[in-house]
């Protein structure tokens, strides 16, 4: 089973963030607004994250406000800003 | 320079060319994979690697993640510096398919002997982003050909703005 990050919880559990896409496809520019990215930057990043897990594109994940990246199950995959970085 | 962090088996590199808006992927993924036995073969280190169940640095923000699968991952765009996806793509197959014939038939027989004993599956992904109006690129047959004959699968996941 896949481990889970202390982090996702602790921040979850705050309640200090909120989703801005849990939706299949690439996300809108309304999203790479929130994170004040560049859609493409944004594009790529989840790109990268899926293809580090192991995930296709198709793939469904949530993007949260803080750049977190959880799948289905709300397991941390990685953060858009680690990617762009 | 390029730098490689190495937590136990796990490998994060750090890129050398700024991010581009296209690259391909090369991914093998099993929960039996040895990261270090498809460098062996490949004879290049990967942009990221681990095994299932370790846990590898996926960023400052991200912090420690648990692979659920093993994964052996190489990017391009630390590699190739173009916008043309063709020349990623030509990249990838090199690594497979480059030197004497004799030297790819053992790389290519090395590689599927691998990816039969534990399970392995290999895929690639070629990301593109254009502008408005911009027509997506077109893969080479000679590419597809290649990189199917490995096997492995290929996706596409180009948009423009």
């Amino acid at each position: 089973m896949r481990g889970k990050d202390a982090r996702y919880f602790h921040v979850a559990e705050a309640g200090m963030t909120s989703i801005i896409w849990s939706n299949p496809g690439n996300p809108t520019n309304e999203v790479s607004r929130a994170l004040g990215v560049e859609r493409w930057q944004l594009r790529r990043a989840l790109h990268r994250i899926k293809q580090g897990q192991g995930l296709a594109g198709a793939d469904r994940v949530t993007i949260w406000n803080d750049g977190s990246v959880t799948d289905e199950h709300g397991i941390v995959l990685g953060n858009v800003y680690d990617e762009i970085s | 320079m390029n730098t490689v962090l190495s937590l136990a088996t796990s490998t994060t590199r750090s890129r050398k060319i700024a991010p581009q808006k296209v690259f391909a992927t090369l991914r093998f993924s099993g929960d039996r994979l040895d990261p270090d036995r498809i460098s062996d073969i490949l004879r290049v280190q990967p942009t990221k690697s681990y095994r299932k169940g370790e846990r590898y640095f996926a960023g400052p923000r991200a912090g420690h993640l648990a692979g659920h699968t093993g994964i052996w991952l190489l990017a391009t765009d630390d590699f190739v510096a173009s916008a043309d996806l063709n020349r990623h793509l030509g990249y990838l197959t090199s690594l497979i398919f480059r030197g004497a014939a004799d030297h790819n038939k053992d790389r290519l027989a090395g590689l599927r002997e691998l990816m039969a004993r534990d399970g392995i599956t290999a895929h690639v992904s070629c990301f593109w982003h254009g502008e408005p109006g911009e027509q997506p690129p077109s893969i080479l047959p000679e590419a597809t050909v290649k990189l199917r004959d490995l096997p492995a699968d290929i996706e596409t996941d180009f948009d423009t703005d």
